[in-house]
């Protein structure tokens, strides 16, 4: 039997409704949700970069047991159709997701449209002309993370809660205005709003957050999010 | 009377963004319409370890009601593919008057509550105006609510027939939640969504 498996998006979102993924206490729940979400993160890797992302079945190699695992694939590497995803699958070869995620689910009558690379935006300039929020962007210390849902960019920048205040002060923020459970809100010039807070994300929890909102003729639109970590890891 | 009962309680919402609302009342009148919002919730700790509000299973199973998760970006973005139906709802239970304020913990537990008219409008500026906190949408009556977690996700809660009238046929059961926790999950980590969707489960839409 091939290790390889085609695997595409649509495939993914079928593991999603189907029940070990969210029915509480079945025995595969957890191994089924641990799958489906590196599913998706092999779709959208954190670089930004094009590729195809596959599941290596655990096997036998040279009188070994090589571990099932995730790992990039080659170009060209043979793929064969496999209409249903299972835990104990093979090779799952994942084509890397072209557009955004829609407001709705996808029998819904709109599509939004997120671009996996940064966000082009309108400047905003303060009174002396500049658009401060572009050059945190600009910074060559500054990240693109990916494309959140709501079209908001993630950044990650360094320095932790320190290097949050040195870009609040760049950002040249009001005075902070405290909205209770550690969340911070301020007006930047041009109109913006910026909260800072703790991240309440797991695997990111307490990292310092910063947001950063535009005025539009509706109230304000989330733009930008960037996170601080103490201490910025490469990624494996 | 406590001293605090005396004074405006305080404005949560985006800069500015309060000069669309009223206050329901005097500052008295706005505690006891806080607390009476209250009364559907309780307090839980997130998977981060900060306590946070959500609607108490006691209160959705003593009302027979039911829950619809969705994104909260087409609330607070005035998406009328959502607001429409809200109202429409809305005005079929002869809601004229809705009620909206922020539902924190801590200092922030007392908040300004806001009487908002039944129009698409201003039920948008209302979710773009809460985006940075947990807020609750209700009626005098409590006979239904929006729950809305800042500008991940929001909650549509009430008796069946209101909640899948107040939204948009695809938004509507078990595939749709699956959507929004992928959403959620996209931007917050696997698994983030477990514990409050364990909660709510008992009272989800198919």
């Amino acid at each position: 039997m091939s290790r390889i498996v085609r695997i595409t998006e649509s495939d993914l979102r079928a593991a999603v409704a189907d029940e070990r993924y969210w029915r509480v206490g079945h025995p595969e729940r957890g191994a089924f949700q641990t799958w489906v979400g590196q599913g998706f993160r092999g779709l959208n890797p954190s670089d930004g970069g094009a590729r195809t992302t596959v599941w290596v079945r655990a096997y036998m190699r040279e009188g070994h047991q090589v571990s099932a695992h995730w790992r990039s694939a080659r170009p060209g590497m043979g793929m064969m159709p496999h209409p249903r995803p299972s835990v104990n699958q093979d090779v799952i070869p994942i084509n890397r997701r072209g557009g955004g995620r829609p407001l709705l689910p996808p029998s819904g009558a709109g599509q939004g449209n997120s671009p996996t690379r940064a966000i082009p935006r309108a400047p905003i300039r303060d009174a002396s002309g500049r658009d401060r929020v572009q050059e945190l962007r600009d910074d060559p210390l500054t990240e693109h993370h990916r494309v959140l849902s709501g079209e908001v960019d993630q950044w990650v920048r360094p320095g932790g809660v320190a290097g949050r205040e040195a870009d609040l002060a760049r950002l040249n923020a009001g005075l902070p205005d405290h909205l209770g459970d550690g969340t911070t809100r301020y007006i930047v010039p041009g109109n913006r709003v910026a909260t800072a807070r703790p991240s309440t994300s797991p695997g990111a929890a307490n990292v310092p957050t910063l947001e950063i909102f535009r005025p539009t003729a509706r109230g304000f639109e989330a733009t930008d999010k960037f996170r601080y970590p103490a201490e910025i890891r490469n990624q494996p | 009377m406590p001293d605090i009962d005396k004074h405006e309680p305080p404005s949560f919402t985006l800069p500015g963004m309060d000069l669309h609302f009223q206050r329901a009342g005097a500052p008295l009148q706005q505690r006891d319409l806080r607390d009476l919002a209250w009364t559907m919730l309780e307090p839980y700790t997130l998977p981060s370890g900060i306590i946070a509000s959500r609607l108490s299973n006691e209160w959705l199973g003593a009302h027979n009601w039911r829950v619809q998760f969705i994104e909260a970006s087409p609330l607070t973005k005035s998406d009328d593919r959502f607001l429409q139906p809200l109202v429409a709802a809305l005005m079929h239970t002869q809601n004229r008057s809705l009620l909206g304020t922020a539902v924190e913990m801590g200092d922030a537990k007392i908040s300004a509550v806001w009487r908002l008219p039944v129009e698409s409008r201003v039920l948008g500026l209302y979710f773009n105006a809460h985006q940075i906190n947990r807020s609750l949408l209700y009626s005098k009556a409590l006979d239904f609510t929006v729950y809305a977690f800042e500008r991940i996700y929001a909650v549509y809660a009430g008796p069946e027939d209101f909640v899948r009238a107040a939204l948009p046929y695809s938004a509507v059961g078990a595939a749709a939640t699956h959507w929004v926790r992928e959403g959620v999950e996209e931007e917050h980590g696997p698994g983030c969504m477990d514990s409050i969707l364990e909660h709510y489960a008992p009272f989800m839409l198919d």
